[in-house]
């Protein structure tokens, strides 16, 4: 089974995330707080796929991203940065520090699930 | 940018930069725009406060580009605080920096000489001499905070560069409240977090100072930029039960007269609803407000 994390400061979006998910047959881990990703238990999960926040107090989703890439933290998986952060200049960004997809916030059920079986495939 | 023309004289053109004073002596800045140059002088002038700190937004230009001006840096024996956000690894404290290095500047920070701390800050609150200054992350391109300034049990909302609502449904934003988020679809729940997140920021503020840099004819071509229409300005100041909003980040195009035109127009928005906010537009020469 695939494994997903996401990470998000939003328990709303988050959990609501990993209800569609789940539902669909995806193994789901949550995050509320950026910096527990780089407590050693991410590494230990070795998700296929970070869905990753930008806005999030303490550390945000490009540090994060950033780290992840450079330190080789899940470096089997794929991120996908998951923000209404829109804006042109933050998909690129995202997209040089090493992101593998963008989902724009607001989505609907069949975006979310289209996006991240576009990255990683079926569960 | 600045702008500097006779059609410009009466609300002025330099670029973010906003000064609250609070009863105990304290001085809270927003922003170091080209309006910073001024204040400096001030403070030379008329003596530097003992406890001064500057909350920069982001590091685009029109918010920064007074900074290398503002003489007060440069005097020994003066006391400033600088809080900002980091762009990801780039911390704020370098990214001042690299502004006033070669070649873009000909006197580094490190020729500052008086007694600063410049600390990086993301979504947190600061507490400064009895003020309390919460940071909230804003819609605008890169790492960009808006600031909610609490003394006394009054609040100042600034968020001078915010587009927050970009691809949603403005509709919906302006009249759904609440949803049950356990069974609630996903598109409603992201709708629910944003305008939570959003209004319980400004919510009843005394004073909302907000980027309303677009007309609504404008703004929809310019959608995604990182900036809103005063018509939304106005109507998240009315959702969000805010006494007086400021229009803020003038486009560098607008003149003396259709800024006033503007605040006209959005008089006549609050006046249909019945409702009591004050709209103003923010001004160079305005009388100071007093809370």
């Amino acid at each position: 089974m695939k494994k997903i994390l996401i990470v998000d400061d939003s328990t709303t979006i988050a959990n609501a995330m990993q209800r569609f998910l789940e539902a669909a047959g995806y193994e789901v881990d949550t995050r509320y707080e950026s910096e527990t990703f780089f407590d050693g238990r991410v590494t230990e999960l070795d998700p296929d796929l970070v869905i990753l926040d930008i806005n999030m107090p303490h550390f945000d989703g490009f540090y994060v991203l950033e780290m992840a890439r450079k330190q080789k933290t899940c470096s089997r998986a794929k991120i996908m940065m998951c923000s209404t952060k829109i804006f042109e200049q933050d998909i690129n960004r995202a997209k040089a520090l090493g992101a593998d997809s963008f989902l724009m916030k607001p989505f609907n059920a069949e975006q979310l699930l289209t996006k991240v079986s576009e990255v990683i495939g079926a569960p | 940018m600045p702008v500097c023309s006779p059609e410009v004289v009466s609300y002025g053109g330099c670029t973010a930069c906003v000064q609250i004073i609070a009863d105990n002596g304290t001085h809270i800045v927003l922003d170091a725009g080209t309006g910073i140059q001024a204040l400096g002088r001030e403070y030379l002038k008329k003596g530097m406060p003992d406890n001064c700190a500057v909350f920069i937004t982001h590091a685009h230009w029109d918010h920064i580009q007074g900074l290398p001006f503002f003489a007060p840096a440069f005097v020994p024996g003066y006391r400033l605080s600088f809080f900002g956000c980091n762009q990801g690894t780039f911390v704020f404290e370098d990214i001042l920096r690299e502004q006033m290095r070669s070649p873009f500047f000909p006197v580094e920070l490190e020729s500052w000489q008086a007694d600063i701390s410049i600390q990086s800050i993301a979504e947190t609150t600061i507490e400064f001499n009895g003020i309390s200054v919460t940071s909230f992350f804003a819609e605008h391109p890169g790492m960009t905070l808006g600031f909610k300034v609490s003394y006394k049990g009054k609040n100042i909302v600034y968020l001078p560069d915010n587009e927050p609502f970009a691809h949603f449904d403005l509709v919906k934003v302006f009249s759904e409240r609440n949803i049950d988020t356990e069974n609630a679809d996903i598109e409603s729940i992201c709708l629910f977090d944003q305008k939570k997140h959003f209004f319980d920021f400004i919510r009843s503020a005394d004073v909302l100072i907000h980027d309303a840099q677009y007309t609504p004819e404008e703004y929809s071509t310019k959608a995604g930029w990182g900036h809103c229409s005063f018509t939304t300005a106005v109507k998240s100041a009315l959702y969000g039960q805010v006494k007086h909003l400021v229009l803020f980040h003038h486009d560098p195009q607008r003149t003396d007269t259709q800024i006033g035109e503007q605040v006209q127009s959005c008089a006549a928005m609050v006046r249909a609803t019945n409702a009591e906010l004050v709209v103003s537009a923010a001004s160079q020469t305005a009388v100071p407000l007093f809370l």
